[in-house]
């Protein structure tokens, strides 16, 4: 169980550092403050709060996607019988779309600016989808752990 | 130091099979063990599966799985003697007695001693083919074995003494351990005399440091009745007359063992008859465990027993883990013939079927301990080597599940609860009787349950062992290759 506690623990690590250092030291100050133009109308510091709120959720949805995955792999579905159990990539694939549909409402209810909602939205993208690969990829349930793409390069460099 | 094992006939062979599956197990300690077997009928079944387990082991034993006190498997270096089977009667074609002594050239030239050689022996005994045994008649092989055993020249008693020799150089001592029935032919007449050509021999090569140890195995099967009646065959009515006068001579003359283990039951099991050959392939009995367990006993104890020990069991008609005689209530041998019971069930059911698969249609990240162990070591599995590596072991695993099932099931009168057989094996019952055999497909949902006493089974306890397989890292320098992927199913198999 500790093993489980610990992977866990470090999955929050991951989700934190992308939700505290990505999205609001990285992202906010240095790319959205000098690439968004939010034009008449629109105040920026606003604007960058709806940014951060939209982005969060997707970062949750990223966690709860990484959670939902280890317990699922660990737990409900153990391989029991390698030739039916073992192969669990369609499943992962399947966890990823939740970070992706959390973008669908970000997407819908983020304010049009005159310049640059395109970085906006990709960061709506990656930043999620990022945050689940990493946290899924080095901490997924041993039975699991090359399941994720590019898990067996990964991990070898980890 | 080092252990010398001679099987002698059919029963010898059976014990010496026995014996691999604990040193398999990892009962005896990492020591070289030179095997030998004694046996006119080179062709009897039951010689032939021992062989092939020896081979099987040998095999295993060269994959380098790591450190042998951490991985106790196949840790002992069994070495098979060179001819393996030793024959009496060397290539001879239907060898005969009176061939042998040359009767007719006696009934010319000494006529008194062709007179005491009719006395001694009848018509049949003269006259009948030998090349399947001396068929229940130790009388025949006692005169033809003391006539052609010999130290000092032919193989492979030439390089047995010469081992011997070197280890008495040494200052080690030597301990030598025989097997072979009490009540049949090639046992009955070669295990006393064996012992004294070799006491003998090594005396007059003045080869000090050695102990003789044995196991007679007393009547525990009988045949169900099959034969020819006017053939010279071995008669099951006839065991415990034999064994009467064999026990006599034993206790009277036989002084050439330091020790002598007797074993015995009650309840013979029924076997098919056969004289001899491919057909003479009778199941593991549980009495030829114990029979390993004496040798177990002979090489691993530093002092000589003293009296007369006995073993007991606690109920009369079923046999379980605090029976077993290995000196601690079966603490010793309980965890590693359940370890290696594990071991053989996993990678017969979940891990070989895997590796097939993987080769067939790829997607290796589906089990991760193969990324580990093989394609991160460049093990490729269409290489030769590692396929035949992977099959020897397929197969002594195979032998393993096998001999265990037999155990559990040849003792027809006897519950013998020692490991689960249910899991890996069925009885099938044919004209012949019923035997035991391995299941096409295991039934893994009761991997949690293979040893006695059995709980309620745990399905999940075989992806326990994939999940540990998956984690673990063998960082034992001295495991190599595919011994990597040995040493972490052994260890994950705990």
């Amino acid at each position: 169980m500790k093993k489980h506690l610990t992977k866990l623990g470090l999955m929050i690590v991951v989700v934190s550092f992308f939700y505290f250092f990505v999205l609001n030291i990285f992202e906010v100050p240095i790319l959205l403050e000098r690439f968004i133009f939010t034009g008449a109308g629109v105040v920026l510091q606003n604007w960058i709060k709806s940014f951060q709120f939209w982005g969060g959720i997707g970062i949750a949805a990223a966690f709860l996607a990484s959670i939902l995955w280890y317990l699922l792999a660990q737990w409900v579905f153990p391989v029991n019988n390698p030739s039916s159990d073992a192969n669990r990539r369609g499943l992962w694939f399947l966890l990823g779309l939740i970070p992706l549909l959390a973008v669908v409402p970000a997407f819908v209810f983020t304010q049009q600016v005159q310049a640059g909602t395109w970085l906006a939205y990709l960061l709506y993208v990656v930043n999620p989808l990022l945050c689940y690969y990493v946290a899924t990829v080095l901490f997924s349930p041993s039975a699991h752990k090359y399941a994720p793409l590019g898990a067996r390069v990964l991990r070898r460099l980890w | 130091m080092s252990y010398y094992v001679i099987g002698i006939g059919g029963t010898g062979a059976k014990c010496v099979e026995a014996l691999t599956h604990l040193c398999a197990a990892g009962m005896l300690p990492e020591q070289n063990m030179y095997c030998l077997f004694v046996d006119p009928d080179r062709a009897n079944g039951s010689l032939a599966r021992a062989t092939v387990t020896l081979r099987q082991y040998q095999a295993c034993h060269n994959i380098p799985m790591g450190n042998r006190e951490a991985i106790k498997i196949f840790r002992t270096k069994i070495t098979t003697a060179d001819p393996h089977v030793w024959s009496p009667f060397l290539d001879k074609e239907r060898p005969q007695l009176a061939d042998f002594f040359e009767f007719s050239t006696l009934k010319t030239k000494h006529p008194r001693a062709a007179q005491l050689f009719d006395v001694l022996y009848s018509d049949a005994e003269k006259e009948t083919s030998l090349e399947m045994g001396f068929r229940g008649h130790p009388s025949l092989g006692a005169a033809i074995m003391a006539r052609t055993v010999n130290l000092g020249e032919a193989e492979p008693w030439l390089t047995f003494r010469k081992m011997i020799s070197t280890d008495a150089e040494a200052g080690q001592e030597a301990k030598i351990f025989m097997f072979g029935s009490i009540f049949g032919g090639t046992g009955a007449s070669g295990f006393p005399t064996i012992a004294r050509l070799i006491k003998n021999g090594l005396r007059a090569h003045e080869v000090k440091f050695t102990k003789l140890g044995g196991a007679l195995l007393l009547p525990y099967f009988t045949f169900i009745p099959s034969y020819k009646k006017e053939e010279l065959r071995a008669a099951a009515e006839s065991f415990l007359m034999n064994t009467q006068m064999a026990l006599q001579y034993y206790h009277g003359q036989q002084k050439e063992h330091d020790t002598i283990y007797l074993l015995g039951e009650s309840e013979p099991s029924p076997v098919r008859f056969s004289i001899g050959a491919s057909e003479q392939k009778n199941e593991a009995h549980f009495i030829e465990l114990y029979a390993a367990l004496a040798a177990y006993d002979f090489f691993t104890r530093s002092d000589g027993h003293k009296g007369y020990a006995m073993v007991a069991r606690e109920e009369k008609d079923k046999i379980d883990w605090l029976d077993i005689p290995d000196g601690k209530n079966s603490s010793i041998m309980k965890p590693l013939i359940t370890q290696l019971t594990r071991l053989a069930f996993a990678y017969l059911d979940v891990y070989i079927t895997t590796l097939k698969d993987i080769r067939k249609s790829g997607k290796s990240y589906r089990a991760p301990w193969y990324v580990d162990y093989f394609e991160r070591n460049k093990h490729e599995l269409d290489s030769t080597m590692l396929e035949t590596q992977l099959s020897q072991m397929v197969e002594y695993c195979k032998s393993f599940l096998l001999w265990l099932a037999q155990i559990e099931t040849s003792a027809k009168m006897r519950k013998v609860e020692l490991i689960n057989h249910n899991p890996f094996a069925e009885e099938k019952t044919t004209e012949d009787g019923s035997f035991a055999q391995l299941l096409d497909d295991l039934r893994d949902n009761e991997f949690s349950n293979l040893v006695y006493p059995l709980g309620v089974a745990n399905p999940k306890v075989l992806s326990k062992v994939w999940e540990n397989m998956s984690d673990m890292k063998v960082r034992d320098p001295n495991a190599l290759g595919l011994g990597k992927f040995f040493h972490a199913l052994y260890k994950s198999c705990e």
